[in-house]
């Protein structure tokens, strides 16, 4: 797999060139959502973030054992973490057992989080499934399943867990992309949304109720058109405005600032319809490029770096919401212990995943370390997998997330002995 | 593809594996036939031992690797020895990057000490030939060019000819005639949801415009899904609905005709309603129906009919039957609005 880096301004060169005469909306037939969702603090659910780092995620390029001779003898630095120098990794607490634990140099925001104790860090973990196909373990992972011959089901696990939950605000799941992932796949109770700015139809008040009209009549559109002008007519009136009427640029928390980069667009996005109270409980992530087959020196870097202070930002962001906030963070797997030829690593399979919020015992690192001698990795090659990564997604679900079914969310799961992430 | 899938990089050892996993799972076999969750090693993959495994696994990626290890591309670089490539963008082979031992793939040995070159070309031998990937080719043809859920018959016609004119040298054209000319083509209702591009050409088309491509469109094109020449996975875009009728991509397309209105990137379309509409068409009713039939092919939803008059009269007591006066410069914007908005019904979403 390979990813092409988006440019950063381009978003700005898409604004519309015309002064956006802004819609008035209100007449013309328009439904009144009814709002019954209480508060998510008395509803006993957290918001949950699930970000997706696509395209494998290199766990033993972001934390590792720095001390283990299985580690230094399969990778050179700077793919490797090190202990000494100045780009040595940052030392962690409580890593796991009989080793010098280690986060990557450009992780300094984590690693914050983590002595802080809001973030866990949980290695090993994963898709216990032999494939190493990111399209494969993604559509695996998203449904929420382990075996290839399920991959027909019809709906994600953010999708049934939306449906597991009561609430009829207007927006209970957001995919903060332009389109849905599969976690949210055939889902009645989402929308994808990459970004409020330019959140608005261009037309009038006739032109509305047409387009209503016109999807009114049935039809595979019909549900997805008449949620996203409901939504629009909604959204719209809470969106602050510029002086031309079009919508301002989010402003966020005092004091935070998102660091220029897609996936803080991404985060912005979810922060603000949190934020607006409209029964957002579940949002949905991507973060791509992090299939680093080659190149993997400065490119690692770039993405630790643009994962680490974009996310530390949103954090801060809804500080005053954190105790009722989960952020869990995922990849479809790791990457092969020894480096190839190319200054890249392969696709691989334990991996590491990440659990933060407010009301997670963070600060600790959760499951069993397998080792890294030959005898010990799966298939002679990668990280073994000690911990189903719905363990852990599970965890949090029956804990933070008040009436999620997780035996329908997770179908065929077994949970194992409860991790102590919550 | 040896650069996109970092081939040129790839040298012993260990090689880079990323275009030959790719190769199988993408543009040959596919990812149904990537068995490893159920074999890790290649003799228990079935039909391994009459050499003709059913499907492959890592091993075979790991094998296909080595094979393509030292084809590269003349880019100019500097390479260990001191000596510096042409700069051509052709394809080369270095030798001296190839992994040269005995390899197995798809359960045929591969002697060691040969060329680069040749054990490269016997991999993709191997994987084109192979039956899986007929079918996982005339399956993504069919569902690209007929159905998301094309019918099992016209796959099955599709597959055949593939293997049959695996040697022509118009195979891929074969192939789709026997689907462009096949009954279930012809009877196959439209489903296939227009992608940003099919969707913007076919309204130019539609209301005639002239059109003068800018960067403007291409940006336009990916805020509704279309990221052309920069889709960022070698799956390319899903090739089926879901994915182009999600949330603000539906947005984007609804508003999209109105920016084209509206001259929201100067200069580039221009339209003719008014030219465009016949001169006896004298009616806001008689205009609508003359578009609606346009973009359509059919007169529009009874539902929606009176509100789409209103749009075209811009007056909320409209009657079907009132006159469509006003100066010409109002009149073409008043049918460049309700033309917008047949644009964005669903009827005129398919292809």
């Amino acid at each position: 797999m390979n990813a092409t880096s988006t440019s950063l301004t381009r978003r700005s060169l898409l604004r519309r060139a015309l002064g956006a005469s802004c819609l008035t909306l209100g007449g013309g037939g328009i439904q009144r959502l009814a709002f019954s969702e209480d508060s998510a603090a008395a509803s006993g659910r957290d918001l949950l973030v699930t970000i997706f780092l696509r395209g494998g995620c290199d766990g033993l390029g972001v934390l590792a054992p720095v001390d283990d001779p299985h580690y230094r003898a399969a990778r050179q630095a700077p793919l490797r973490i090190v202990e000494k120098g100045e780009r040595s990794g940052l030392a962690i607490k409580n890593g796991y057992a009989g080793h010098d634990w280690r986060l990557h140099a450009d992780a300094v925001p984590l690693q914050e989080l983590y002595t802080h104790g809001d973030l866990a860090m949980i290695h090993a973990c994963g898709l216990k499934n032999g494939t190493r196909s990111h399209f494969d373990a993604q559509d695996m992972m998203e449904r929420g399943i382990s075996e290839q011959k399920n991959l027909g089901l019809g709906t994600g696990w953010l999708t049934r867990l939306l449906d597991s939950l009561p609430g009829t605000g207007l927006l209970p799941g957001l995919s903060a992309d332009g389109a849905m992932p599969a976690s949210l796949l055939g889902s009645s109770r989402a929308a994808a949304i990459a970004t409020l700015q330019d959140f608005s139809y261009y037309g009038d008040d006739r032109q509305m109720k047409a387009l209503r009209l016109m999807h009114a009549q049935g039809g595979e559109l019909a549900a997805g058109g008449n949620r996203m002008l409901n939504l629009l007519a909604e959204v719209t009136k809470k969106l602050p405005k510029n002086g031309d009427g079009g919508v301002a640029s989010y402003v966020p928390a005092k004091g935070v600032t998102y660091p220029e980069h897609e996936f803080s667009n991404s985060l912005k996005t979810v922060a603000q319809l949190a934020k607006m109270e409209i029964g957002l409980q579940v949002a949905a992530i991507n973060y791509g490029d992090w299939d680093t087959h080659t190149g993997q020196d400065y490119r690692l870097n770039d993405l630790v770096t643009n994962l680490a202070k974009p996310l530390h930002a949103f954090y801060a962001d809804l500080a005053a919401q954190k105790q009722r906030t989960t952020i869990v963070i995922m990849s479809e797997f790791g990457r092969r212990l020894k480096s190839n030829e190319s200054g890249g690593t392969d696709h691989g399979h334990g991996n590491l995943m990440w659990v933060l919020g407010g009301g997670i015992q963070g600060g600790r690192c959760f499951g069993q370390w397998p080792g890294l001698a030959n005898d010990k990795l799966d298939e002679h090659a990668d990280l073994a997998i000690t911990t189903d990564y719905r363990q852990v997604l599970g965890e949090v679900l029956q804990a933070r997330m008040r009436g999620a079914e997780v035996a329908k969310v997770f179908p065929g799961f077994t949970p194992g002995v409860p991790l102590g992430l919550v | 593809m040896i650069y996109y899938l970092d081939g040129v990089e790839s040298r012993a050892s260990p090689a880079n594996e990323n275009f030959a996993r790719e190769l199988f799972e993408l543009h040959t076999l596919g990812v149904r036939n990537y068995l490893n969750h159920l074999h890790t090693k290649w003799r228990d993959v079935p039909g391994a031992l009459e050499g003709k495994p059913a499907g492959y696994i890592d091993q075979d990626v790991y094998e296909a690797a080595r094979a393509f290890t030292g084809w590269t591309v003349e880019n100019g670089n500097e390479d260990d020895d001191g000596a510096k490539r042409p700069n051509t963008g052709k394809f080369m082979v270095r030798e001296a990057w190839h992994d040269p031992y005995q390899k197995r793939v798809l359960a045929t040995e591969f002697d060691s000490q040969r060329p680069a070159l040749e054990d490269g070309m016997r991999v993709i031998d191997l994987v084109a030939r192979h039956p899986a990937t007929a079918r996982h080719i005339a399956e993504k043809l069919c569902r690209r060019f007929v159905s998301d859920t094309p019918p099992e018959a016209l796959v099955a016609k599709a597959t055949t000819e593939f293997t049959a004119a695996f040697d022509a040298p118009d195979q891929i054209a074969r192939v789709m005639k026997v689907i462009l000319l096949g009954a279930e083509y012809r009877s196959a209702p439209a489903t296939k949801f227009k992608r940003p591009l099919e969707f913007l050409a076919s309204y130019l088309r539609v209301t005639g415009a002239d059109f003068a491509p800018r960067m403007d469109v291409v940006y336009q094109l990916d805020e509704m899904g279309q990221r052309l020449f920069r889709w960022p996975t070698p799956t390319g875009h899903p090739d089926t609905k879901d994915y182009w009728q999600s949330g603000t991509f539906l947005l984007r397309r609804w508003n999209l005709p109105l920016n084209l209105r509206d001259d929201s990137w100067k200069g580039i379309a221009s339209f003719h309603f008014l030219t465009l509409t016949p001169a006896q068409c004298t009616t806001a009713g008689q205009v609508l129906s003359f578009w609606s039939q346009r973009l359509l092919g059919q007169e529009v939803a009874e539902k929606s009919r009176a509100v789409l008059l209103q749009v075209l009269t811009e007056d909320d007591d409209a009657k079907a039957a009132s006159d469509f006066s006003g100066d010409d410069k109002d009149r073409d914007i008043r049918i460049a609005s309700c033309v917008a908005l047949l644009a964005a019904s669903p009827e005129f979403q398919y292809r």
